[in-house]
């Protein structure tokens, strides 16, 4: 095992906020082992959840948060979850906070205050949350002490501070509406350099080579029609360059997904998911998977140990969404329901 | 303080139902100038009289039958959803002009002030045939006092004090002459709603920020009497609201603000003649509105509107109505400009066999930009079963056809609007009974209605790609409705007292899953529907100088999505009131006093998910008429 596919397994742990921790003294809960579907819930109607997944006998727990914390509310638009085996933070983007939970039982621990936080991670004893700020503010990362919740320190970015990966000294943030990634050394806590990639880009992963990807969704026109331009880049972790990048020519998922080997990116083109190698330069014509069912994919996760890949249909959110998984070689294995808009998926082992 | 509960102030008020005791049900009602309602046989109107009251168009339609209203807080945006039907499915005129957001499809009935109207009409059920687009659950008819050309000179002051930072201020005056007749009035009115809240989402009490409404306006009618028999009359408003909007329970640091300015202009022309009345009004609308979340999101839509009615007095009997009507709409929004035009051609017809059978017809044809939409007819009857000296049972009927055209928002919007969608559709049959009993000192009333609407091709947003949504034709909603009333009214010696009660029965059904993986959907009860609510108001007037009142507002159970899980439901509440008021009478001047106390019990309560309503609230109003 050579350090880069060490350095890649580090980094894989946070690409869809998953852990893959092997530690065996994990503490006991109800909700130790499966997965947790994060639901958005409509716009002001503070009504977003988190549901539960059982995977051993796939059966699901809806509002988890309420049912154990007395019928409390989450909050509006639940936007992502994040845990280690102590703790799951939940962002809740319009109620702008960020509520801390037991990762194993989900009771309330505590709940911090951000502006418009998108997306929270973990690395080496300290706490990163994203934050829109506002529509007219450039975005920040806030840093935040995780023993009393307190902020730090905060790093102006871009427009739309997104998604976020960590390597052992930078933390990478993708800048939404402003078309660019930021890098912040970790040690000078200052940004060291902004890349330019394509429009509206999102998630990260970090491919077995330890290189990184970003997806740039696509844009839109001054008449808001949409540009058709979304697409991979992939980016050296070291020196910051744009290694490759990979046109998909239509609007694209905001969701990137790598495979437990670092081999193969997904992601969605409305209701079709597309299974990419890392070393190709094109998007195979046949998609790995098609929903006949589903108008467009909302959520996307990936099974960290079993590669099965879960995307879900918001279904307009007037009603609960559905996840539909699928197994490693895109067959569907079944549909589940979970709360109103599930737009992402945390596995815990 | 507010304003739902408010208005459970008003509406017990006896100013507000005329006299006490004069709440009669299906009696009709006479719009200023054209009496549109004398085509509406069979269907049934609940009138209001307003004008006395600084408080807003939901605060008289809280104690209604079959009326939901998502209030998302206090004094903030509040929509209809009338007989188990959506906020576009119903119709707001006003001047006989619909005055529904032509891009929104619909009206903040929070943003419709009483103090300008003299009384507010609901017509229930489908009769797109008499009032065009939108009147499928039914329909808001905002009146005003036909002017009587009198020597007079009045003025009118009002000012209220309640909790939470509620000021309200009113004015207005009228001068009458012979010739001519103006009407002047203002009004101001300030929440701070700053009220106390324990949700059970939130799990400790919190005190509601970022509420705050400030709103004025200013109406001004001038009518000119040309002949004993012709009258031509302007009318100009102007409403200005600004408020913070009320965020979720969950919610801090909530930023966002809304600001809307509303002007309407006006003028009607009215002659009656020996055998024919002529109406024409014609009207210009500005919708303008300022969305703020640290940037400013602006909208205007601006509609010129004309409608000309003639009616003929065929016989003692018998009439015929027809007329015609020009919709003209400009939008201008960050996301598109767009203009729309559309003609409507409308006829009705009643008469009547003896003294027992009243009956009419009503058709209406409406084209938009050059496209012919469906034909609405409706159809009406009222027959006398019994009629004696004390006693008398009518049976009502009507069905009719309604739509609801696709909005300017829904045809053009900027990714995904629709240019193709059809109209929503809908169809309503209803029958009731009406029963009286007047003796000397008692009078009491009787009305059971029922009814089935069914109601297709609703538009519906639906997710095409990426960030992008467009509006389809696809819903389908079956309504199943009861309603029972009933009016007890008896005075012992000078005093009075009354009773009344009403319940509403509303199955609202989703007919057909919005997605072919959701049949889980189909046949669950629509979001935002109580399938039971029930309003109860008793009043005792003694001398008619000292009124006390009790009102009590059941609200059943709510889903909030279509799958009805039970546990993201809203749960059942009942709202308690109490109101005391005191008349002065001097030479020249009448004063009252009321002091009213709103959810007695402190309840809390939403009417649109995690948005808190307040608790006890108290109210103190005093009103004075100057009559020369």
């Amino acid at each position: 095992m050579n350090l880069r596919f060490l350095l890649f397994l580090f980094l894989a742990s946070f690409l869809t906020i998953t852990s893959c921790s092997e530690d065996d003294n994990k503490p006991t809960g109800e909700f130790q082992t499966g997965v947790f579907i994060v639901n958005e819930g409509n716009f002001l109607h503070a009504d977003g959840s988190v549901s539960f997944l059982n995977l051993a006998n796939s059966e699901v727990t809806s509002d988890l948060f309420g049912r154990v914390n007395d019928g409390r509310a989450l909050g509006d638009v639940v936007q992502s979850m994040t845990t280690d085996d102590d703790r799951s933070y939940i962002v809740v983007n319009n109620s702008n906070k960020i509520e801390v939970v037991n990762a194993n039982t989900f009771e309330s621990i505590s709940s911090f205050e951000l502006s418009l936080p998108r997306n929270f991670v973990l690395h080496n004893g300290k706490g990163y949350a994203t934050e829109w700020v506002s529509f007219v503010d450039p975005g920040r990362v806030s840093i935040i002490d995780p023993n009393d919740f307190s902020i730090t320190s905060t790093i102006e970015v871009g427009y739309g501070a997104e998604k976020m990966i960590v390597t052992q000294e930078h933390l990478f943030v993708s800048n939404v509406n402003a078309n660019t990634v930021s890098v912040i050394d970790l040690s000078t806590e200052e940004v060291v350099e902004t890349i330019e990639v394509g429009n509206s880009p999102a998630s990260f992963v970090a491919d077995k080579n330890g290189n990184l990807w970003v997806i740039c969704a696509g844009g839109y026109n001054e008449n808001f029609e949409p540009l058709n331009d979304g697409k991979l880049v992939q980016i050296s972790s070291t020196d910051f360059s744009v290694m490759k990048t990979i046109e998909v020519e239509a609007q694209i998922s905001t969701h990137l997904l790598i495979d437990r080997t670092g081999d193969h990116l997904f992601f969605a083109v409305d209701n079709k998911i597309f299974r990419v190698g890392i070393d190709v330069t094109t998007v195979p014509t046949t998609p790995f998977i098609d929903e006949e069912l589903v108008t467009g994919f909302y959520g996307l996760g990936i099974d960290p140990v079993t590669n099965w890949v879960y995307a879900s249909d918001a279904l307009g959110f007037a009603s609960n969404g559905k996840v539909y998984r699928y197994n490693e070689t895109g067959e569907k294995v079944d549909v589940i329901t979970a709360g109103i808009g599930p737009n992402s998926f945390v596995f815990k082992y | 303080m507010r304003f739902y509960s408010l208005l459970i102030c008003v509406l017990s008020s006896p100013t507000l139902f005329g006299q006490a005791g004069d709440t009669t049900y299906l009696q009709t009602v006479e719009v200023y100038g054209m009496p549109m309602s004398n085509y509406a046989i069979g269907a049934k109107i609940k009138e209001i009289q307003t004008g006395d009251e600084v408080t807003m168009l939901p605060n008289a339609l809280a104690g209604l039958a079959s009326v939901y209203l998502k209030n998302y807080g206090n004094g903030q945006l509040s929509t209809i959803g009338l007989r188990g039907t959506t906020a576009s499915q119903t119709a707001v005129l006003w001047n006989g002009i619909n005055i529904n957001s032509p891009s929104l499809g619909l009206t903040d009935l929070s943003l419709i002030p009483l103090f300008f109207s003299s009384d507010v009409a609901v017509q229930y059920g489908t009769s797109s045939s008499l009032y065009g687009s939108d009147a499928i659950g039914g329909t808001i008819v905002l009146g005003q006092n036909r002017p009587d050309f009198q020597n007079r000179f009045s003025i009118k002051l009002y000012q209220g004090v309640g909790s939470f930072g509620h000021v309200s201020t009113g004015a207005s005056s009228i001068y009458g002459h012979k010739r001519i007749q103006a009407k002047t009035s203002l009004y101001r009115m300030k929440l701070e709603n700053d009220f106390p809240f324990y949700s059970p989402a939130v799990g400790y009490e919190k005190i509601q920020n970022h509420a705050r409404v400030y709103n004025y306006g200013l109406n001004q009618h001038l009518s000119y009497q040309l002949k004993q028999n012709q009258t031509i009359s302007v009318e100009g408003m102007f409403i200005h609201n600004n408020r913070e909007i009320q965020p979720a329970v969950t919610n801090n640091l909530a930023n966002e603000e809304l600001l809307d300015e509303n002007i309407r202009t006006s003028m009607t022309y009215d002659a009656s003649f020996t055998s024919m009345d002529v109406k024409a009004t014609v009207a210009s609308l500005s919708y303008y509105e300022i969305y703020s979340d640290g940037y400013d999101e602006e909208n205007e839509v601006d509609q010129l509107s004309a409608i000309v009615n003639i009616n003929h007095h065929l016989t003692s009997r018998t009439s015929l109505r027809y007329g015609m009507a020009n919709n003209s709409y400009r939008a201008s929004s960050e996301n598109y400009e767009a203009a729309s035009e559309s003609q409507e051609i409308f006829a009705s017809f009643r008469s009547s066999f003896k003294e027992v059978l009243n009956y009419n017809l009503n058709l209406r044809q409406i084209f938009v930009d050059g496209e012919l939409m469906p034909l609405t007819p409706s159809v009406g009857l009222e027959g006398v079963l019994l009629k004696n000296a004390k006693r008398k049972l009518v049976l009502t009927a009507q069905g009719g056809r309604g739509y609801r055209l696709p909005t300017l928002n829904d045809r053009f919007w900027q990714p995904g609007g629709n240019p193709s969608l059809e109209p929503e559709d809908a169809l309503q049959v209803e029958t009731g009974l009406n029963y009286v009993i007047s003796q000397a000192k008692c009078k009491g009333t009787f009305a059971v209605n029922a009814y089935r609407s069914w109601i297709d091709d609703m538009i519906i947003w639906k997710h095409v790609t990426g960030v992008v949504w467009s509006p389809v034709n696809l819903q389908v909603v079956h309504v199943n409705g009861l309603e029972l009333e009933t009016a007890i009214d008896a005075s012992i010696g000078r005093h009075v007292i009354g009773y009344n009660l009403s319940y509403a029965f509303t199955e609202s059904t989703n007919k057909k899953a919005l997605h072919e993986s959701d049949p889980g959907t189909v046949g669950s009860q629509i979001p935002y529907v109580p399938l039971h609510s029930l309003n109860t108001r008793a009043s005792v007037s003694l001398r008619r100088l000292f009124d006390f009142q009790t009102t009590y507002q059941y609200t059943g159970r709510r889903q909030t999505d279509l799958i009805n899980d039970d546990y993201k439901a809203l749960e059942a509440f009942g709202l308690w009131s109490i109101s005391l008021s005191k008349q002065f009478a001097f030479t020249s001047v009448e004063a009252r006093l009321s002091f009213s106390v709103n959810n007695i019990a402190d309840v809390y309560f939403e009417n649109l998910k995690n948005h808190a309503m307040p608790g006890r609230n108290y109210l103190a109003t005093i009103t004075l008429n100057y009559n020369r």
